[in-house]
């Protein structure tokens, strides 16, 4: 017996992810935004708006994954996946993974909405980002246990990639600030520097791979 | 690298998820060697061309040949 999908036009693959990524992420930047502005009036400025978007977008990510993980047929049709199967199949790893995803996201929205004059106190998201962090770092040392050589390599590849990306990207955003043609990256600009480069690794090197848009959906 | 994993495979009569089972690796890692989009490690090599009861290379085909 092989494994057979009729693959439907590239087009028709891509409409329901797009569509389904693109109203969740409006909808979550939309919170954000709104939850940005009961900060006592005060403007949380470029860097902490990004840097909150970015989180956002981790946590959509990682939700996205445990909607596929908990209904498996509904997550085939816009996860990157063979079939509903793979992700019963992978389920554990994939279970640890989005919480660990959501985790990161939340850690750096709520450092986006902490500070002076903003809705979180330093300390609380001090704690909580300590907390959410720890969480995530120990889920995916568990979700290592249940990856295998080729999803291990794709880690690895995107890990390489994210900082050659951090080093190009953030190297020369703090030279050009070094040599006064720019202002320098804020603190909360290198986190987000950190979550944006390793997305674009982990997109690059599963695309580079010719691994993206598997499923037949 | 080229392969005849399928080609084995379905001579077995195995499923890509029964041969995933077999070799303890996923199902996304055998269509991604079937498929050419990723050369396995040499101890996962080594078992796929144990599993089958052939030589590597028989399993993966080189063309490469060494100069004069």
């Amino acid at each position: 017996m092989t494994t057979e999908t009729i693959q439907k036009p590239l087009w028709r693959r891509l409409v329901l992810p797009l569509a389904g990524g693109g109203i969740a992420g409006f909808l979550v930047a939309l919170g954000f935004l709104n939850l940005a502005e009961m900060s006592d009036g005060v403007e949380l400025g470029t860097s902490r708006e990004i840097g909150g978007l970015v989180g956002a977008l981790y946590a959509v990510t990682g939700l996205s994954v445990l909607v596929g993980v908990l209904s498996p047929g509904v997550g085939a049709k816009f996860l990157n996946v063979e079939d509903a199967d793979e992700l019963r199949e992978q389920s554990r790893m994939l279970s640890l993974s989005g919480v660990a995803m959501v985790a990161l996201g939340l850690a750096l929205m709520l450092l986006a909405l902490a500070g002076e004059g903003a809705l979180v106190p330093a300390g609380v998201a001090l704690v909580g980002t300590i907390a959410l962090v720890a969480l995530a770092i120990v889920l995916s040392a568990i979700s290592h246990r249940y990856i295998d050589e080729l999803q291990r390599a794709l880690t690895t590849d995107a890990v390489a990639t994210a900082f050659y990306l951090v080093v190009l990207g953030g190297g020369t955003w703090a030279a050009l600030a070094h040599l006064g043609y720019a202002t320098g990256p804020a603190p909360l600009d290198w986190l987000t520097m950190f979550a944006v480069s390793l997305l674009i690794g982990s997109f690059w090197q599963t695309a580079r791979r010719g691994l993206m848009l598997r499923g037949p959906n | 690298m080229k392969n005849r994993v399928k080609h084995f495979r379905e001579g077995a009569g195995w499923s890509q998820g029964e041969l995933a089972r077999r070799l303890g690796v996923s199902r996304q890692t055998i269509n991604a060697v079937e498929t050419d989009k990723y050369d396995p490690s040499l101890p996962l090599a080594l078992r796929m061309a144990k599993l089958f009861a052939v030589a590597v290379p028989d399993l993966f085909i080189d063309d490469w040949e060494p100069s004069e």
